[in-house]
């Protein structure tokens, strides 16, 4: 029979080339680290399948090439994102200032709805540290996305910052499930933008027209 | 004999919501493993994007003034094929113009428009996209749909296959598709408990699209 999974999520990283979105994947599908660097061309993914409340959710990574002349291919995988990790490298402030170019490239070609988060990537790297961790922590505040470090050598993180993101799109699709199905339920103070049906009565404008 | 594999359906964002093995799986080493169409699935939606940016913008905008570069209309313009006239031409046109209750309870899908879902020619949507890839062993026909969902089939080569025309073959591969893509507005759209982008899990739909496949 069909389908022996009940979700599949897109998750997308992106962020300045070399700062370890591929080792961060690859930590995460197959526990396993290379120092080597190699380019990502174009596009790759990795598929990992977890558990969340008993439902099989299949996790589809999609790890994109960090350097410019990839942009034109990538920039086309933002469609359907359900959450897109934004990764710096905590030893190179230039990574961290890109961070807002990854968030206009995210306005630009991604759902409005997609589900943000900050990784700042080699943390186990403390002498060669530049971005401290409270400035990066004040600047994913503003912008209302979580925020945490990680190292893709040492495992630190890694799994948290994938499965936190897997919850919060479970919860974000049930919590619209519930939203389109639930009628007079979830109106109103969830912020969601239902048609209103209530209305006024149009009797009251009639006298005015023609 | 049948020739159809494997028929899935990419959503726009490139993740495998359904697939469905055709023919037995004896004979298709990679079925028992899910993650391996996925693989396909998402290496099929990345090939499209690379092709689309490849293809001159002549073509991807379809303008019929254009029709002299290679998207000329026999591609654009898909003739309606009924189910099973592949394998004896004479009978399908005698579908065609049936009316409801002559045909048997296998044949009709349900329609509102009658024992079919559409009885003439359509526009392909595909532009600059995929429509077929031909491999040492396998046949892959793709069809393109308007919210990005692509419909695609698997096909086992065969030289009786191949004695048809290429664009005889893709426009009955698209006629089959067009079906199920039909089959998947009926049952699949309209089921509420269904999230959007997400596997299709109906066995409704499941029980249509055999029903329909095993009329090609």
């Amino acid at each position: 029979m069909n389908s022996e999974y009940d979700y599949l999520f897109k998750l997308l990283l992106i962020g300045n080339s070399g700062v370890g979105k591929s080792c961060l994947l690859l930590r995460f599908s197959d526990d396993t680290y290379s120092n080597d660097y190699i380019s990502t061309i174009g596009v790759d993914f990795k598929i990992k399948t977890i558990e969340i409340d008993g439902k099989t959710v299949k996790l589809q990574i999609w790890d994109t090439a960090g350097q410019e002349r990839f942009r034109t291919i990538t920039s086309s995988y933002y469609r359907g994102s359900h959450g897109i990790i934004i990764v710096y490298d905590v030893t190179d402030q230039d990574s961290f200032n890109s961070v807002k170019m990854w968030l206009q490239e995210i306005d630009r070609y991604a759902t409005s709805s997609v589900l943000k988060l900050l990784v700042g990537n080699k943390s186990d790297l403390k002498d060669k540290r530049i971005v401290e961790y409270d400035v990066a922590k004040e600047f994913a505040e503003t912008n209302n996305m979580p925020f945490l470090e990680t190292s893709a050598l040492d495992s630190t993180n890694v799994e948290e910052a994938f499965l936190t993101m897997a919850k919060q799109i479970k919860e974000s699709l049930s919590q619209q499930q519930k939203d389109e199905r639930g009628g007079n339920g979830g109106n109103g103070g969830n912020g969601s933008d239902n048609v209103n049906l209530k209305g006024q009565s149009l009797k009251n404008q009639s006298s005015g027209c023609c | 004999m049948k020739l159809a594999q494997a028929l899935l359906i990419i959503n726009k964002s490139g993740g495998l919501i359904y697939k469905k093995d055709l023919n037995g799986a004896n004979n298709n080493p990679g079925s028992k493993n899910g993650n391996e169409y996925l693989i396909f699935a998402s290496t099929l939606h990345s090939v499209f994007a690379i092709v689309s940016q490849l293809t001159p913008k002549s073509i991807q905008l379809g303008e019929s003034g254009n029709s002299d570069v290679h998207g000329d209309d026999i591609i654009e313009h898909v003739p309606y094929i009924p189910p099973g006239s592949n394998d004896e031409l004479g009978s399908g046109n005698s579908n065609n113009n049936n009316g409801k209750g002559t045909l048997g309870n296998n044949n009709n899908l349900g329609s509102y428009h009658g024992t079919d879902f559409f009885s003439s020619g359509f526009r392909s949507w595909s532009r600059g996209g995929v429509r077929q890839i031909e491999t040492d062993a396998l046949e892959i026909y793709v069809y393109q749909t308007l919210t990005g969902a692509r419909f695609v089939l698997v096909n086992t080569r065969s030289p009786a296959a191949q004695s048809a025309h290429v664009i005889t073959r893709i426009h009955t591969a698209d006629n089959l598709l067009r079906r199920v893509h039909c089959l998947y507005g009926d049952y699949v759209m309209k089921d509420p408990f269904y999230a959007l982008e997400m596997p299709i899990k109906n066995s409704l739909f499941d029980a249509a699209v055999t029903t329909l496949v095993a009329q090609y």
